[in-house]
């Protein structure tokens, strides 16, 4: 049952990013390069809704509270300029 | 994608030496170093996003392209970034009540261990296959359909195959764009692995959360990929708009 949840979520986000716009490849490159803005509003809003609600069900005691991910120094650096590299050349 | 999994692959062989950089993992957040309640400082994070937003949008100079195509019908049309972005916040808190976590580096990586555990192969990366690395590896396969289906609806399946801004900026060869889209899948993979996390992972679900790890990953792979992206179009900025505005660009053409 569980397995299926991941299957829907995964399938509305699929649907999402491309009628969004944001899997085209005018709009990764304008980003990068501040010509054309809109995946950066979209990815920024998607963070602060995510942010908004884990603040409110933090401040309601609701008990969800989400997994946080690991600070390792070098490996972040070493990782993100290969992924930036990556996502420039791939634009996804 | 299959540049991704070679990039998953490739971290599965050099786990144990790649893992060993920076040591233990340490978690840590925002709201720890300033010592303040998470939950207040996620709203206020959250409402400082979404005015950067509003702004950004007020002063994006390709909104005048997208005027023009408002009149097909919604099914067929591109949807707004206010809409279709406050759905991803919502699948991304809808994931962590499920007591999971929503991104697709460390997705592709189970579904990695799950396709090869079937030819007899268990990734020593991924220790054991339980319930939540089968809800990540479904969860990466469900982006399929449902990519599908947005395209299918808006009738784009059969579009143009090198993207108009490609062709114009450097080849209109199919082997080319492939061949970039090939090893920038592998570096992809490869790095979202070893920086922990991807654009979704770490900074649209690692943000919220106020991980200083996730910052830092978020912050070095946009910095790099802009330098990246200001290098390769180094000349030809003004191709985005160009191109936009010749060519009508929309869901069915890019």
């Amino acid at each position: 049952m569980k397995a299926l949840s991941g299957l829907l979520i995964g399938a509305i986000f699929g649907f999402i990013l491309h009628r969004g716009g944001v899997v085209r490849y005018s709009r990764i490159i304008g980003a990068l390069l501040l010509r054309d803005l809109k995946a950066m509003n979209f990815m920024f809003t998607g963070l602060a809704v995510a942010a908004l609600l884990y603040g409110i069900s933090d401040l309601m005691n609701l008990g969800i509270v989400p997994r946080i991910n690991g600070y390792f120094g070098t490996g972040h650096i070493i990782g993100g300029i290969l992924f930036g590299i990556g996502m420039a050349v791939a634009a996804l | 994608m299959l540049g991704i999994f070679i990039g998953v692959f490739i971290y599965e062989i050099l786990f144990s030496t790649v893992s060993a950089i920076g040591g233990e993992p340490s978690v840590i957040t925002l709201a720890m170093v300033f010592n303040i309640s998470y939950g207040y400082l996620a709203i206020i994070f959250g409402v400082l996003f979404i005015g950067m937003s509003f702004f950004l949008s007020m002063i994006d100079p390709a909104k005048k392209f997208d005027k023009i195509k408002e009149e097909k019908p919604i099914l067929q049309r591109e949807w707004g970034w206010i809409f279709t972005g406050a759905i991803a916040g919502v699948l991304i808190f809808v994931s962590t009540a499920l007591g999971e976590y929503l991104s697709f580096s460390g997705g592709f990586l189970a579904l990695g261990a799950y396709l090869s555990s079937f030819f007899g192969y268990s990734f020593t990366s991924v220790p054991s296959l339980n319930e939540s690395t089968l809800w990540r590896a479904m969860l990466t396969l469900g982006i399929f359909p449902g990519a599908f289906l947005s395209s299918y609806l808006a009738k784009t399946l059969y579009q143009e195959r090198v993207t108009p801004l490609f062709q114009e900026a450097f080849s209109s060869n199919m082997a080319i764009r492939g061949f970039t889209v090939f090893v920038g899948g592998i570096m992809m993979g490869f790095g979202a692995l070893v920086g922990g996390g991807c654009t979704t992972g770490a900074f649209m679900s690692g943000w919220p959360t106020l991980s200083i790890g996730s910052f830092v990953m978020g912050g070095t792979f946009f910095m790099a990929a802009m330098v990246t992206a200001h290098i390769m179009f180094f000349g030809k900025y003004r191709l985005v708009g160009e191109v936009k505005e010749k060519m009508k660009l929309d869901l069915a053409n890019d």
